[in-house]
């Protein structure tokens, strides 16, 4: 028998499976999402207990056929990681927004590292909300459906300061005049630059790359709500 | 074909709506009450019946029980001025042996943004409403220590801010007995981030 090969994996969702075992979404960085079963991970002496560390960077190994994988070794890789209140829910966004995005098998080898970048920067920098909106913008990208911010779609000139442009999702931006501009959500070409530039200083500019993603997520979000949006309006503010 | 009669079939069936009770199992549960425990399947049937009509959750603490305000939140020999939250009615019991003689919140749950659970779900309006009508001194919260149970206790921090009651939350530690050899990363910074002067 061959030894397994150990992977960097990180817990998205668990749920229990029968008495004592947990089936685990994984994020890996070969294989993307990877559906596992620990079988007896809540057994009290379970070496696989680590599968119930969310927001952690594991080292896993998993073998079998078909849907779901069956968990061999789960193991923390580095200790430490801890986050709390909206530092917290932030980062359970992260997840709800893979759970909802990526399928299993869906190998994107990029959003492995801009999973763990986001987690890192959400650790370290404050307010969160700047580095959930440049995670939402790479992962439009990665699954490929990117936002053009260079471009006006229908004219393909270069969006520019000084004009106002609405979105449509899986098109682009058009150019309104003013007037059209007032009467519906539009967005001025300063708002998109700086989404473009990554360069979110002001809260207009942080409102408006909020509203823009948004927009851009809706398709593929479907009409069930993102639950960890509620709890980040709610009650929960810094 | 199925061998046995459709009653017999159902009642395997029926039996293994319990947890960890596969075909198996509930077919062994359904001859030995059959072949020789028919009183005590009387019994159970009786009291399966009346336990699902007569046991709700308790209008302030959300534990179960068949009257509207159970006993525990009634007993004036408990210490009302400590409430401690809990995910399970399983964990009142953990927390009984402590030695622990406040109040309790039963969640049911924990919030889970993905599984749609959310503050409502767990109940969250009735704590609120029990902890104006109790003002205790103190909040324990005692759900687990899992990036759920984490994030359902910092909600709870943050919606009872306006009461302006302290909130605890239970230590993260080295088992007892345990060697720190084997212990989990994570469950050992916790520790060391918590550890206590002695001297
Ligand atoms: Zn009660």
């Amino acid at each position: 028998m061959s030894t397994p090969t150990l992977k960097n994996a990180f817990v998205l969702h668990t749920r229990a499976y029968r008495e004592t075992s947990i089936i685990a979404e994984l994020l890996t960085l070969e294989e993307g999402r990877v559906g596992v079963l620990a079988k007896g991970a809540k057994r009290r002496y379970s070496t696989l207990g680590a599968v119930n560390q969310q927001l952690t960077p594991l080292t896993v190994a998993y073998q079998g056929r078909g849907e779901l994988q069956t968990l061999t070794h789960c193991e923390v890789s580095s200790p430490g990681c801890y986050f709390s209140g909206t530092k917290l829910l932030s980062a359970l966004y992260l997840n709800e927004l893979l759970m909802r995005l990526l399928s299993r098998g869906d190998a994107v080898a990029d959003i492995f590292a801009l999973y763990q970048k986001t987690l890192d920067r959400i650790k370290q920098q404050s307010p969160v909300a700047n580095t959930l909106r440049l995670f939402e913008k790479h992962l439009l990208v990665y699954l490929g459906y990117g936002i053009n911010l260079q471009t006006d779609a229908e004219t393909e000139k270069k969006i520019v300061k000084g004009k106002f442009y609405r979105y449509h999702p899986g098109h682009g931006f058009v150019v309104v005049t003013l007037g059209q501009a007032s009467q519906h959500t539009a967005f001025s070409g300063e708002s998109i630059i700086a989404l473009q530039q990554e360069n979110l200083t002001e809260a207009k500019l942080l409102t408006d790359a909020k509203i823009l993603l948004r927009l851009a997520l809706a398709p593929l979000l479907g009409s069930r709500p993102i639950k960890t949006r509620e709890l980040l309006q709610g009650d929960f503010h810094d | 074909m199925s061998l046995f009669s459709p009653l017999l079939e159902q009642l395997v069936h029926a039996l293994r709506c319990l947890p960890g009770v596969g075909p198996k199992s509930a077919q062994r549960m359904a001859f030995h009450l059959l072949a020789r425990e028919r009183d005590g399947g009387r019994y159970l049937a009786n009291m399966l019946q009346q336990a699902m009509e007569l046991i709700h959750r308790c209008k302030q603490c959300q534990g179960f029980s068949e009257k509207k305000i159970c006993d525990l939140c009634t007993n004036p020999r408990r210490d009302h001025a400590i409430l401690c939250v809990v995910e399970s009615p399983a964990d009142v019991m953990a927390m009984e042996q402590t030695g622990y003689r406040g109040l309790y919140f039963v969640l049911h749950g924990h919030l889970s943004p993905i599984d749609g659970i959310g503050p409502s779900e767990i109940g969250l309006e009735k704590l609120k409403k029990f902890l104006q009508e109790i003002s205790p001194k103190e909040i324990v919260l005692a759900t687990n220590p899992t990036v759920e149970g984490d994030a359902t206790a910092q909600y709870i921090v943050q919606l009872t801010k306006p009461f302006q009651i302290p909130c605890s939350r239970l230590a993260h530690g080295v088992p007892i007995g345990g060697e720190i050899e084997f212990v989990d990363g994570n469950t050992l910074a916790h520790a060391f981030a918590g550890r206590e002067i002695v001297s």
